[in-house]
């Protein structure tokens, strides 16, 4: 097997999950794909390391965590202008057809409900999604959210409860009714 | 919602979130980053990194030497008997451009007075669509960034 193949075989192994780390945060298909191809591109640059590392999975999602939060904060200020020409469209949470079917909740297969809560996680406005991305499927702490995007801890937990409750609206869970989800 | 409710919440979203399936990366990731990768780095970036390695040192004072040099072989030549007439000629002929310069307000003014004739409300109307125009092509602009870009 020659460099080449080992490394495609080391991306088909790595590829989802880099790219789910990058699409969680960035919530962009082809924005997801440009830091997946850069963080593959970096662990080229130091594959004779990472082929038989251990913590090559935690490398790489690391890399991609950091550069989609580099890639949030670099294009900010241009998103929030041009999201300024259209005010309130991530926040038209009430109406969401697909989430819409209360009945059928009790019955829906666990992929069908997966792709709701994918769909409701991406329609969040990015100052809920990223944080509550980072705290419940990143596993990092308050205080760790809080540095990474440079902004204070209540702004954290403020932002991460704002982001639950957008949730819990969107797949329709009434409060204390959460634990009937699953 | 009282704090157990906020618990509860916590804990369902938690579960939820913690569930998800890895999304699919698209087909064509691994072709692209394969297509990067089979592309041999840019040259210069190549023969400076790789093969100088300790002549580096060697190689700044050369560049530092060679800079040196032609800093003084320039202070010579600006004073030579060849770049002095050079400059006398350079003058001459900017003589030519200094009367082309006269010229502008001359024109400039015979504009004026081809505007004035114009009936304002003409101008006005000119002006206002060219000004709408100009918006029009921000708004589009603007808008297809947004939908084409930022949502793509």
């Amino acid at each position: 097997m020659t460099d080449a193949q080992h490394f495609e075989l080391f991306m088909r192994n790595y590829q989802n999950m880099v790219f789910s780390t990058a699409m969680r945060l960035l919530a962009n298909q082809a924005e997801a794909e440009d830091i997946s191809q850069e963080v593959f591109l970096k662990a080229f640059a130091r594959f004779d390391q990472l082929r038989d590392d251990p913590h090559a999975a935690g490398w790489l999602k690391t890399v991609a965590t950091n550069l989609s939060l580099n890639h949030l904060s670099r294009y900010r200020s241009r998103w929030r202008f041009f999201s300024e020409l259209f005010p309130n469209r991530e926040e038209d949470d009430d109406a969401e057809p697909e989430f819409a079917d209360e009945s059928g909740a009790d019955v829906l297969e666990q992929r069908e409900r997966s792709v709701w809560v994918e769909q409701a996680l991406h329609k969040l406005p990015t100052a809920q999604r990223v944080p509550l991305v980072l705290y419940h499927i990143e596993g990092f702490s308050y205080e760790e959210i809080a540095s990474k995007l440079g902004v204070s801890l209540g702004k954290v937990k403020t932002d991460i409860f704002r982001a639950r409750e957008t949730l819990r609206r969107k797949l329709r869970l009434a409060p204390g009714l959460e634990s009937h989800l699953s | 919602m009282n704090r157990k409710d906020d618990q509860h919440l916590e804990a369902a979203i938690d579960r939820e979130l913690k569930q998800l399936p890895e999304i699919a990366a698209p087909d064509k990731l691994i072709a692209r980053v394969m297509a990067k990768v089979g592309t041999p780095a840019p040259k210069r970036s190549r023969e400076y990194s790789e093969p100088l390695g300790a002549l580096r040192p060697f190689h700044f004072a050369a560049i530092a030497v060679l800079f040196g040099v032609l800093c003084l072989g320039l202070w010579y030549f600006l004073s030579t008997p060849f770049f002095l007439s050079a400059v006398g000629q350079l003058r001459q002929s900017f003589s030519a451009v200094a009367v082309v310069w006269n010229t502008i307000p001359v024109i400039a003014g015979a504009v004026v007075m081809a505007i004035r004739k114009i009936n304002p409300g003409l101008i006005a109307l000119g002006l206002m669509l060219i000004s709408l125009a100009y918006a029009t092509c921000i708004g589009v602009g603007s808008a297809m960034v947004r939908a084409v870009v930022v949502r793509r």
